[in-house]
């Protein structure tokens, strides 16, 4: 018989911790600001891909919005980038074979461009003025590249052995 | 065995399911809506902010120590690395300061004579509270730091904030305990200021660079690259003098290279700048709205600190540009 899998805090948690990291005061230059967020955006995609079970939308969406009030800005804006990048991961993995490190990769950077861009317009619509693209361009750009060790770190945890109440695969071999 | 085992879990995973999918479409709604809300100031958004900045106050006041301390480690490192330029730097700029002092100290003579002879009347000291940077704002929208100081300690919202070499920014949102400072190089910041020895006038305006822009500059305006910068006093949000920056030129623009480095901030004080333009920024208690900020009930130099990093006094070592007759 196969058992429910259990629920998983490895992702929230991961994802809180980054949130809390990138509104450390690390004194980190202006064009980086972005970096720790695109990085966040990089594990949404990776875990909405590989366990959409465990990334619920409203987890994303409450992690947007502590970022946006730790940060003092706008509320709902990072909920709603958070959660196109999840649109674009759900998007994207509807195939269950686009799976691997090459084609999340080409996922991500698809998604990335996307959602960057609509960042930005966000920005410039909210503000009522060209926001500034540098920031967004160099946090997206450093991920994009760095894109294949945040998936083997993120690997890592989401490979923690298996038990029979977390793993279908595992009861059925039993 | 095992391994492959792990590799097929890891292959066969599951599609996100349609429900998922439309709770995605209802949350994104929801992050519009609030969105929208936010943009015109909502008063449910101000409160619900400020809730949550007094419950996330204490828990960065915690997990930052350890940053804090990392820092001042690699800062140290640093120095250590550029030891010897250093020490003959600062060894020169000590003998120049030596001049400096004791040309001070006879102004400050003469400058006090003056006063007695001209029966000037005397500024009166500033208040402050001084916090350390608990949280840095990441994003487009805000330059902001959270600092340690709030409420409780006589903050108020529009308060100036400086560090030890000028202005940062102000106080935009202040919890009991917490308060959200705005930058001076981020989009919302405007501030009058005077530039040089000439006093010509002009906003300082934060536009997301490290070096803000002088903008409204009267016509033939005469500016020279590396002018002092200091507040105006007018508006009556920042007192007179308060040291900002040198004038820098960057493409056809005038900018500001700020004395404070925004990305290294630390320890800053509050500035208890009481004028009657601080009541436009600092709300009166909202009917049906408890978490509007309170007024200060009690005067600001009966309150005392109650935390290591945070400290009351009736006068601060403000860093001013000195008053010149015109």
């Amino acid at each position: 018989m196969m058992a429910a899998p259990a629920f998983s805090l490895k992702p929230l948690l991961s994802l809180l911790g980054l949130i809390a990291i990138a509104h450390l005061p690390l004194g980190a230059p202006a064009n980086a600001s972005f970096i720790i967020p695109s990085i966040i955006s990089a594990l949404i995609f990776i875990w909405s891909i590989y366990e959409p079970d465990n990334v619920k939308p409203w987890m994303i969406f409450t992690l947007g919005l502590v970022a946006d009030v730790i940060s003092s800005g706008p509320i709902g804006f990072w909920s709603l980038y958070y959660l196109s990048v999840q649109g674009m991961a759900f998007w994207f993995g509807r195939n269950p074979t686009n799976t691997g490190l090459l084609l999340s990769w080409i996922g991500y950077l698809i998604a990335t461009v996307v959602v960057t861009f609509l960042g930005w317009v966000v920005t410039t619509l909210y503000t009522m003025q060209s926001a500034d693209w540098r920031p967004m361009l160099v946090g997206a750009g450093m991920v994009s590249i760095g894109f294949p060790l945040i998936y083997w770190v993120s690997g890592v945890a989401r490979q923690a052995p298996p038990t029979s109440s977390n793993s279908p695969l595992l009861d059925e071999i039993a | 065995m095992r391994r492959d085992v792990y590799k097929k879990h890891h292959l066969l995973r599951s599609a996100p399911r349609p429900t998922a999918r439309k709770s995605l479409y209802t949350f994104i709604f929801i992050s519009l809506a609030l969105l929208t809300l936010s943009r015109i100031n909502h008063d449910l958004i101000y409160s619900f902010r400020g809730r949550v900045i007094a419950l996330a106050a204490p828990v960065f006041e915690i997990v930052s120590g350890p940053v804090r301390q990392l820092k001042g480690i690699w800062q140290n490192a640093e120095i250590l690395i550029a030891n010897t330029d250093e020490l003959n730097r600062l060894r020169a700029e000590n003998q120049k300061l030596q001049q400096w002092k004791w040309r001070a100290k006879v102004l400050e003579d003469r400058l006090a004579a003056y006063a007695k002879i001209i029966q000037a009347v005397e500024r009166p000291p500033l208040g402050f509270s001084t916090g350390q940077v608990i949280s840095e704002g990441r994003g487009p929208f805000l330059h902001s730091v959270l600092l340690n100081t709030g409420r409780k300690d006589g903050v108020r919202n529009g308060y100036p904030v400086v560090s030890a070499d000028g202005l940062v920014g102000r106080v935009v949102q202040s919890g009991a305990r917490a308060a959200h400072t705005l930058l001076v190089s981020d989009r919302n910041s405007r501030i009058p200021v005077e530039i040089g020895n000439n006093r010509m006038r002009a906003i300082l305006t934060g536009d997301g660079d490290s070096t803000p822009r002088l903008t409204y500059l009267s016509k033939g305006s005469k500016i020279r690259v590396g002018d002092e910068v200091f507040t105006s006093g007018q508006g009556g949000l920042f007192p007179r003098g308060l040291r900002i920056g040198k004038v820098v030129i960057s493409g056809q623009l005038y900018r500001v290279k700020l004395y404070a480095n925004l990305g290294r901030l630390d320890y800053l004080s509050v500035l208890f700048f009481k004028t009657p333009g601080l009541d436009l920024v600092d709300d009166k208690p909202h009917p049906g709205s408890p978490s509007r900020p309170k007024r200060l009930e009690q005067p600001v130099a009966s309150i005392s600190s109650d935390k290591a990093g945070r400290s009351n006094n009736t006068t601060a070592a403000v860093p001013r540009v000195p008053e010149r007759p015109k």
